[in-house]
């Protein structure tokens, strides 16, 4: 019963942890909570489901279509929404009313043109199952974890060990030193926004296969759970949203197992509460050395 | 030839002229102090030559041309070079990561190349270089900020308050370092509160006083001049 809810955790807290990361990175550039970044989690899931349903036909090319679409979005919240805001030197507060009026317009969108009611999701991962004892490993279980593991690598690879990512990293210290090096601020902006972007809508898409329905309202729930992952794991820190994002599953199943489903949110937000108290800066967040 | 020529800048912050009227110029080679208390203008000056602000008025010139509307990645890739007020070094990254961030346009053989330059300039920074930069002393900071300014491969350096908050020994170490820069063939324009050390070290110099230049000169020139002698030298 404990090993197969901490699976049952583990998988669904890897799909948390690619949303958290998107949180982390935009955080770690801008100093900004993208709250829109949930609701592009389940646009994603939608997009790929609507291009397959309605027009396409292939599954994996409607899955690269989404993403395609949804990294746009990515790049549409921060060209059009937040750039003109900070070459105005406005106050963070107004950025975050715009990630949270792009989240609301998002969702609304996907209930007017995708209609409000729960739909069912097609699950390509399902290849069978693997029981020991009284534990099972689904297919899909395997395969999330799998992709979810490599993105997180990847993700990690390119912000520390590309150029481009030390831009990402430079940016996040200061902004106008960056530009003084030569590197162009609202491009690898932009690019962070369209990472964040893809991950959360591969994240939503694995997630729609796995439970095999999706409804308008999931990006809220999970947005709020994975901004609680970055937080929990040390905001601006890649490894701190991944384990963050795990951990984050599994203290909601065990919690939802062991005491109450009704409870599952409740129990995972208290035990960030506490985490949080004991440790402001988050499991794996920095001190801070220098203001930047 | 001016290397660099301003030609009637005007710039404003909002309401505010920060800039009036500036023109000046800066030959191949010089070393161009300009000196002036605070708020006469001269950050906003370099800011504005570097394109971090725009103008509301006038034309830059560099290598006779007009650069006025060029990005700032543009002009570092072109050689001008900013080592911006307040230092500004990315303070998470360890001092190596830093001067590399300053060769980011540059080839990898071009930064080894420069790398070596500056770890002779600076012997500390190589001491120092798995050591994040935010652990620095405030004089090791400003050696790293003019280290990664370098590591661009300017042709104009542009220092902005180089002496600024640093103990007088390591003043004085900052100021016989930029002439080392020059002598290697950068040319080097400085701002300066530090006008004493500043003009010892310059070829010319302007004297800015609320976004306009009152008074220009040979360094000897502005040394002597009463006027400088009372505003900026204490005398």
């Amino acid at each position: 019963m404990f090993l197969q809810q901490l699976i049952n955790g583990i998988t669904i807290g890897s799909t948390y942890a690619l949303v958290a990361i998107g949180y982390s990175m935009v955080f770690g550039v801008l100093e900004l909570i993208n709250f829109a970044n949930g609701s592009v989690y389940m646009l994603g899931g939608y997009l790929t489901l609507m291009l397959y349903t309605g027009l396409v036909g292939s599954f994996g090319l409607s899955f690269g279509l989404g993403l395609l679409l949804t990294a746009l979005v990515g790049y549409t919240i921060d060209r059009f929404g937040l750039r003109r805001l900070r070459e105005k030197k406005v106050p963070k507060i107004a950025g975050l009313i715009t990630t949270l009026g792009f989240s609301q317009i998002i969702e609304n969108a996907v209930r007017i043109f995708f209609g409000s009611e729960t739909k069912p999701y097609p699950n390509m991962l399902d290849f069978g199952q693997v029981t020991f004892g009284n534990v099972t490993i689904t297919s899909s279980q395997v395969i999330i974890l799998m992709i979810s593991i490599l993105l997180m690598l990847l993700t990690s690879v390119t912000v520390y060990r590309t150029k481009m990512g030390k831009a990402m990293l430079a940016v996040s210290q200061s902004q106008e030193a960056s530009q003084l090096m030569g590197i162009n601020v609202n491009g690898i902006i932009s690019l962070t926004f369209m990472i964040s972007s893809i991950l959360a809508a591969i994240a939503g898409t694995l997630v729609g296969m796995y439970y095999q329905n999706i409804d308008a309202s999931m990006g809220a729930s999970v947005g709020m759970k994975a901004l609680a992952s970055a937080v929990l794991g040390g905001v601006g820190v890649l490894p701190g949203a991944m384990v963050g994002g795990v951990l984050m599953g599994i203290f909601e199943t065990l919690g939802a197992s062991y005491i109450s489903s009704g409870y599952r949110d409740a129990i995972s937000f208290a035990i960030l509460i506490i985490v949080i108290l004991f440790k402001p800066s988050g499991l794996f967040g920095r001190k801070q050395i220098n203001k930047v | 030839m001016a290397l660099l020529r301003l030609e009637h800048i005007v710039v404003n912050y909002g309401s505010i002229k920060a800039l009036k009227d500036i023109s000046f110029t800066v030959e191949e080679g010089e070393i161009v102090t300009l000196i002036g208390s605070n708020g006469a203008g001269k950050s906003t000056t370099m800011r504005a030559i570097t394109g971090l602000k725009e103008l509301a008025g006038g034309k830059i010139f560099y290598q006779e041309q007009d650069i006025s509307k060029w990005s700032t990645r543009k002009k570092v890739e072109n050689g001008i070079v900013l080592s911006p007020e307040g230092r500004q070094i990315f303070p998470r990254f360890s001092v190596l990561e830093n001067l590399r961030m300053g060769g980011y346009l540059r080839t990898k053989a071009q930064c080894e190349e420069t790398l070596e330059v500056v770890h002779q300039l600076f012997p500390i920074l190589k001491e120092r270089e798995n050591q994040p930069a935010g652990t620095l002393s405030g004089g090791e900071q400003q050696m790293l900020a003019v280290g990664r300014a370098m590591m661009g491969g300017p042709k104009l350096l542009l220092l902005d308050e180089p002496s600024l908050g640093l103990a007088p020994l390591v003043v004085k170490d900052i100021f016989s370092l930029i002439q080392k820069i020059r002598d290697l063939g950068t040319t080097v324009l400085l701002v300066e509160q530090n006008a004493r050390s500043a003009l010892k070290i310059s070829d010319r110099a302007y004297v800015l006083e609320t976004g306009k230049i009152v008074l220009s000169g040979t360094a000897e020139e502005l040394l002597r001049s009463d006027q400088v002698q009372k505003a900026y030298l204490g005398m």
